[in-house]
């Protein structure tokens, strides 16, 4: 794997706790066009069925009419020669049967909207809904906020150090490396390495001591504002990591252990 | 059970936590690790080595959200027995989601710039609550749990083209997001 890709997977390993949980509880919604009555509304007026009734029952009513019109105004204006009296119920009895023509159109009119209409109910809420899922994620309470962690030494394993640097106090951090000119670090690349100390809160690291062969190993110095490199921290003098030993100095307990990820930093910067 | 009280269980260290816990996530554990590593035998070994290392890291921790933490805990095992093996070449699977999210990395500029992970999942996070609920849904499985195309779209109800298509825009929306961000590995 690629340096690139691990990185990519570490990151995306650290996604905020809520929305895993979110996306592993969630129930995926049918995918559905964003505006789904628009959509459909437009299916409507180019669907083959919507030519076929409309277009279909223009005709029939047409056709109806004509046959209307020839079978029966004749018969209107022969019974109007003939006889005044009855005119207007023959003429009401022909309007009756050609209005039951034309409800049979409008039923079939009713029909084809309701074919649509089912289409339609069954198209799910979409835009409206994911807007508001979408604000209510973002009232979720940020996960990664860092928090206090308040620890009293005592309590700590025998291989565990409580780290607690305030970036305040450092104003940089020199790391000697045998063979190596004095390596600091800049600024930036000092805030980060505390804040992702300070985010770890405990360490665990491994208790190893140095036999006195330390000049053979890189050497921590964090430099505090006030100047100060402060005395070693009597119980761990020295740490072992990842086959280093270090030698930390700071005012806060457990400085030393910072030396396990700058060591990553720094080696990748010695060897440029 | 729930999950506060499988952690109550952890830190009186009662042996039954990892019972309770094989019991209520070891399905979904050993998905996520099948997802990473396709062999079944080394899944289950990553699943062991979670219950383990819950058992050694409860207490002092004491996670808010187990289900979450637990997946976090399979990924990096997971990921640490995937490189122990890799040179097998056995994981096809996991090459496949790795490539797919090199692309959304943009070049190289500095050495030195390094991105710490965790800073790194807070800038994806920040991007990830912008998008859609189904895109943020479907980012985190298919990247996250490492779920195949193919399941993701016949749960989502399309194509296995379209959703590999919804993907790749949304890597460059994440591309886009770290650029913006300044973020260079």
């Amino acid at each position: 794997m690629s340096d690139k890709g691990r990185k990519m997977y570490n990151g995306i390993t650290n996604i905020d706790d809520d929305i895993i949980m979110a996306a592993l509880e969630a129930k995926p919604k049918k995918v559905t066009p964003i505006n789904e009555e628009k959509t459909n509304k437009a299916k409507k007026k180019h669907s083959k069925m919507y030519y076929f009734y409309t277009w279909g029952g223009a005709a029939v009513a047409v056709l109806c009419l004509a046959v209307i019109g020839i079978a029966v105004l004749p018969t209107m204006f022969s019974s109007k020669n003939e006889s005044t009296s009855m005119a207007p119920n023959s003429a009401t009895s022909s309007w009756d049967e050609a209005g039951s023509a034309s409800d049979s159109f409008s039923s079939k009119g009713d029909d084809s909207d309701g074919w649509y209409s089912e289409e339609a109910s069954s198209a799910e809420p979409s835009e409206s809904q994911s807007t508001n899922d979408v604000n209510s994620q973002t009232t979720v309470e940020d996960s990664s906020t860092i928090e206090e962690v308040v620890i009293n030494p005592e309590d700590l394993e025998e291989n565990q150090i409580y780290v607690n640097i305030n970036f305040a106090d450092v104003k940089e951090i020199i790391v000697v490396y045998p063979g190596y000119e004095n390596v600091v670090m800049g600024y930036d690349d000092a805030y980060e390495t505390v804040t992702l100390i300070n985010k770890m809160g405990i360490l665990t690291v491994k208790d190893d001591y140095v036999d006195g062969t330390q000049s053979d190993y890189a050497t921590i110095i964090v430099v505090t504002t006030d100047g100060s490199l402060t005395e070693i921290m009597p119980k761990y003098p020295y740490v072992f990591v990842d086959g280093v030993v270090y030698k930390g100095n700071s005012k806060d307990k457990g400085i030393q252990n910072l030396a396990k990820y700058i060591n990553e930093f720094v080696s990748t910067y010695v060897e440029q | 059970m729930e999950d506060s009280k499988i952690i109550d269980l952890y830190w009186d260290r009662n042996e039954n936590a990892i019972a309770q816990t094989a019991q209520k996530y070891g399905n979904y554990c050993h998905t996520i690790a099948y997802n990473v590593l396709s062999v079944q035998e080394d899944a289950e070994e990553c699943v062991n080595d979670t219950y383990v290392q819950a058992w050694n890291t409860i207490p002092p921790q004491r996670p808010t959200m187990f289900k979450a933490w637990l997946g976090k805990v399979v990924r990096n095992l997971a990921l640490n027995l995937w490189d122990k093996n890799h040179a097998q070449k056995r994981y096809q699977g996991m090459d496949a989601v790795l490539d797919e999210l090199e692309e959304c990395i943009p070049a190289t500029q500095t050495v030195e710039s390094e991105i710490e992970d965790k800073e790194l999942g807070k800038v994806i996070s920040d991007w990830l609550r912008t998008l859609e609920e189904d895109d943020r849904n479907l980012f985190v499985r298919r990247y996250w749990g490492g779920e195949s195309v193919n399941d993701l779209a016949e749960e989502w109800g399309i194509t296995a083209n379209k959703l590999a298509q919804k993907m790749f825009r949304l890597r460059n929306s994440l591309k886009s997001a770290l650029e913006k961000e300044e973020v260079y590995l």
